[in-house]
């Protein structure tokens, strides 16, 4: 795993839920943890293809993404209707987008896939085959916690 | 009056868009903006191919494009719209704005860039900027505002 192709995933993500949120983003204590990656209730997923390879995960439980999804919206949301949902990808399609660019700057050419979005209980997020380690970033937002869960490697 | 300001007749918008992403939240997010400054989208497309049969039916005065968008992509359709209408206003909101992109997309003819999450203030800034510059005498560059 290459920690400078990761930065770039924390720090978007930091930047773009702390612009969303309109507040600071509280980084924890990182850890690497062995794919599969269990969800909270609501994984936001976006694949990567080129020199580096693999997935991000922008992972959280129904309410914080409820209340993401209205603050993101202006305007309110009850629960993870068809709208909820696609902001969330989208805010997952804007911290990959916004990582890539840098990546790219650096001279890292890749591409993010479109995001996918995945909702239930006791869910794990697996990448068969593709012997994945992850680093787990937790984020603490004024509207809950969001877990960034970066899986990449130099393809 | 241009098409920046509030709307020149009872019930007319000030400006017509078109807006382009795959993304429902991005397309009314886009459309608030719009909104606000007295415009009116008048067309929505979800693919680059969308946007482009989009574009020839409604004739916009402006267009918001994204990039990465299913069929084909944004920059794929900027090169189509700008080969059919060379007047086209289209201004590229992405979260993907790094050099290569930036470069062919305003080369083909894109006006401006916007990047995501925009601030509401920055993108009425930009979508002002090109629209106010169609209007100057022989604007015909890519001046774009910093």
């Amino acid at each position: 795993m290459q920690v400078e192709q990761i930065h770039p995933f924390v720090d978007s993500a930091r930047a773009v839920l702390s612009q969303v949120v309109g507040g600071p983003v509280e980084a924890g204590r990182l850890r690497l943890s062995p794919a599969p990656a269990p969800s909270r209730g609501v994984a936001a997923i976006v694949s990567l293809a080129g020199q580096v390879q693999g997935r991000v995960i922008l992972d959280m439980d129904r309410e914080t993404a409820v209340r993401l999804a209205a603050r993101m919206n202006g305007e309110p949301i009850a629960s993870l209707t068809p709208l909820a949902q696609d902001t969330l990808a989208e805010l997952a399609s804007m911290m990959a987008g916004r990582a890539v660019t840098t990546l790219h700057d650096r001279g890292f050419h890749l591409q993010p896939a479109p995001p996918l979005l995945m909702v239930g209980e006791n869910m794990t997020v697996a990448s068969p085959g593709a012997d994945l380690e992850a680093l787990v970033i937790p984020l603490t937002t004024r509207l809950g916690d969001v877990v960034v869960n970066v899986a990449i490697r130099m393809a | 009056m241009g098409p920046t300001d509030a709307r020149t007749e009872p019930g007319r918008p000030a400006f017509r868009v078109l807006v382009a992403d795959d993304s429902e939240f991005a397309r009314r997010n886009a459309g608030k903006v719009v909104a606000a400054m007295g415009g009116e989208v008048v067309g929505e497309a979800a693919t680059g191919r969308q946007a482009v049969d989009r574009y020839r039916a409604l004739r916009p005065d402006l267009v918001l494009m994204d990039i990465t968008m299913p069929e084909m992509p944004g920059v794929d359709a900027v090169e189509a719209i700008m080969r059919e209408d060379p007047t086209a206003r289209i201004v590229m909101v992405t979260s993907m704005g790094h050099q290569d992109v930036v470069r062919r997309a305003l080369g083909l003819g894109a006006r401006h860039f916007l990047m995501k999450p925009f601030q509401f203030d920055e993108a009425v800034r930009i979508i002002r900027f090109v629209m106010e510059e169609a209007q100057g005498p022989a604007a015909g560059g890519t001046d774009h505002a910093g």
